[in-house]
């Protein structure tokens, strides 16, 4: 049986103001269903408190629901075990967490860290910094202009032997393609290197098991998979982050203080530092425990059916080039595009105004870009309350729009 | 009113002063990292006097529309008035309403302008914080 568009779409109150645009701009934040809305508001108003400081049964209770939600994110992650969960802010901070904590402790002058060219800039910028202040050196990885990693460029960079790390992304924010993580975590193993995967946008797309990945590290944020922003995940192996000297100072982080100097906690609380982001976990839990309901088969088939239009939509526009993979089975997620003559954000002001929400720009990701040899591009992202019909009627709105601009 | 209004795509379509100046006496880039637009733009000074202005660049239709139309005010300005051009100026130029989100397609002729003319008195350059104070102004 199949998904039932209707009923998914009741359950998002930003589809049933009156004149909502068509949202098409999940890769950069997704709508939230009722019942994420409804647990964050509910535990806001009746059952909120600080957690693990106080010692009245209020407390008791939001520190139960802070660490049941900890405990969602380890079966949603298929973790083995829950200190392997630390909160962050955001994917970003959790992947500077990575660079900080895990980079500063173990990375000297002349160690190498590998990146694709999908990287995002939260899983590039931090390495750049420590190039600059320790000295270590970038390896990039290549794609092909499907976007389709290079083979041979993993295993030279890896032949080196000064590799420490390889950081690749689990879905490219941009082209939608997903690298093959299972190889290259393998490849990257027997050369003695980790592996940190930037999930930002996996995670809402595709089930994750960190445990089949085997995976060091992953990263992801609570907004993207239909809940609240101002939370993010690290996922860890727990003898890392038994390893790993703390990233923030402060309150939660110790186990004990003097004038002379601290104890930090274990992890995960060890990474958490001062009052973590309380009413947002119970939203995440929310959300990861919505997008269970669901189940993965249905929400894998709606969205390839929404590639699938969306690709067919571009493809029929004179002037229209889809960047990266041409075949919609490649990719998930999202699109991206440039319009012959008009720039991306020209387009998508106008298409704004014709009441469709896409992002232009580089994304975050401009050494892709420069790759791609575009300075920007317009990106369509699907989500599950998505449907066929609001990506078909985009196609008219954007030969309008190149219409108005083209000279 | 629309943002695409006809003098915007008309400047768009058949920029002016889009070429290189013979002799130019400065030359100054700015960019617009979030969208890509790219502007370079060059001037003859003489006497105090900007007796000829060129530019190119790349970008969205807004900024490039922009500079053709401030440059085509400028040619033949003292320099002290050219350097005191707001973004009230600006915003009369473009005569469009402008919303938040494209200010710096909008204001990125005016910076590129304010900062060639500091750069030919050897002054630091105006930054995007100093020249949107001057538009709350």
């Amino acid at each position: 049986m199949g998904l039932d568009s209707a009923a998914i779409r009741r359950q998002f109150p930003f589809l049933h103001g009156h004149g909502q645009p068509v949202y098409l701009d999940s890769a950069a934040s997704a709508q939230k269903p009722e019942s994420v809305l409804q647990a964050m508001d509910t535990f806001a108003r009746h059952r909120y408190a600080n957690v693990h400081r106080g010692l009245y049964p209020l407390s008791e209770e939001a520190t139960d629901l802070f660490e049941q939600s900890r405990e969602t994110v380890r079966a949603f992650l298929d973790a083995r075990h829950r200190d392997e969960i630390v909160f962050t802010k955001s994917t970003t901070e959790a992947l500077n967490l990575v660079a900080r904590s895990w980079g500063y402790a173990t990375l000297k002058k002349g160690d190498a860290v590998a990146l694709t060219v999908l990287e995002h800039h939260s899983a590039i910028v931090p390495w750049l910094q420590l190039k600059e202040e320790r000295g270590i050196e970038l390896v990039w990885i290549d794609i092909d202009d499907q976007g389709r990693l290079k083979p041979g460029d993993l295993t030279r960079a890896l032949q080196k032997g000064n590799v420490k790390l390889v950081s690749v992304t689990g879905l490219s924010n941009v082209l939608g393609v997903r690298p093959a993580l299972k190889e290259i975590i393998t490849e990257a193993h027997r050369a003695g290197a980790l592996v940190c995967i930037d999930a930002a946008q996996l995670v809402g797309h595709h089930a994750i098991s960190v445990r089949e990945l085997d995976c060091d590290f992953l990263a992801f944020s609570g907004h993207k998979p239909y809940g609240p922003t101002g939370i993010g995940v690290l996922y860890a192996k727990r003898e890392l982050l038994r390893g790993m000297p703390p990233f923030l100072g402060g309150g939660m982080m110790i186990r004990e203080v003097h004038r002379d100097g601290f104890t930090p906690a274990d992890a995960p609380q060890k990474f958490e530092a001062g009052t973590p982001p309380i009413v947002e976990a119970v939203g995440l839990k929310a959300a990861l425990e919505w997008i269970n309901t669901v189940g993965w088969s249905d929400i894998e088939a709606h969205e390839a059916k929404l590639m699938h239009a969306a690709h067919e939509t571009l493809s029929n526009i004179p002037g229209v080039r889809i960047l990266g993979p041409q075949k919609p089975a490649e990719a998930s997620g999202c699109v991206s595009f440039v319009v012959e003559g008009v720039h991306p954000h020209d387009m998508a002001d106008l298409l704004g105004q014709a009441c469709f929400c896409l992002r232009a720009g580089h994304h975050c990701a401009q050494p892709l870009h420069e790759r791609l040899g575009v300075s920007a591009s317009i990106r369509l992202s699907v989500a599950l309350y998505n449907t066929e019909e609001e990506i078909r009627s985009l196609g008219p709105a954007i030969t309008r729009a190149v219409k108005v601009l083209a000279a | 009113m629309n943002l695409y209004a006809e003098n915007i795509l008309e400047h768009h379509r058949h920029p002016r002063c889009k070429s290189p100046i013979a002799d130019r006496t400065i030359e100054h880039s700015e960019n617009n990292p979030a969208c890509g637009d790219a502007i370079t733009l060059e001037l003859k000074i003489e006497k105090g006097e900007i007796t000829a202005a060129g530019w190119n660049g790349s970008g969205c239709a807004l900024s490039q529309a922009g500079i053709s139309m401030l440059l085509e005010k400028i040619s033949g300005m003292s320099v002290k008035d050219a350097g005191q051009l707001s973004p009230k100026d600006m915003r009369s130029l473009l005569g469009v309403p402008l919303t938040t989100r494209r200010l710096q397609c909008a204001f990125l002729p005016l910076l590129a302008l304010h900062n060639a003319l500091r750069k030919s008195k050897g002054e630091p350059p105006e930054t995007w914080p100093e020249l949107l104070e001057q538009d709350q102004e």
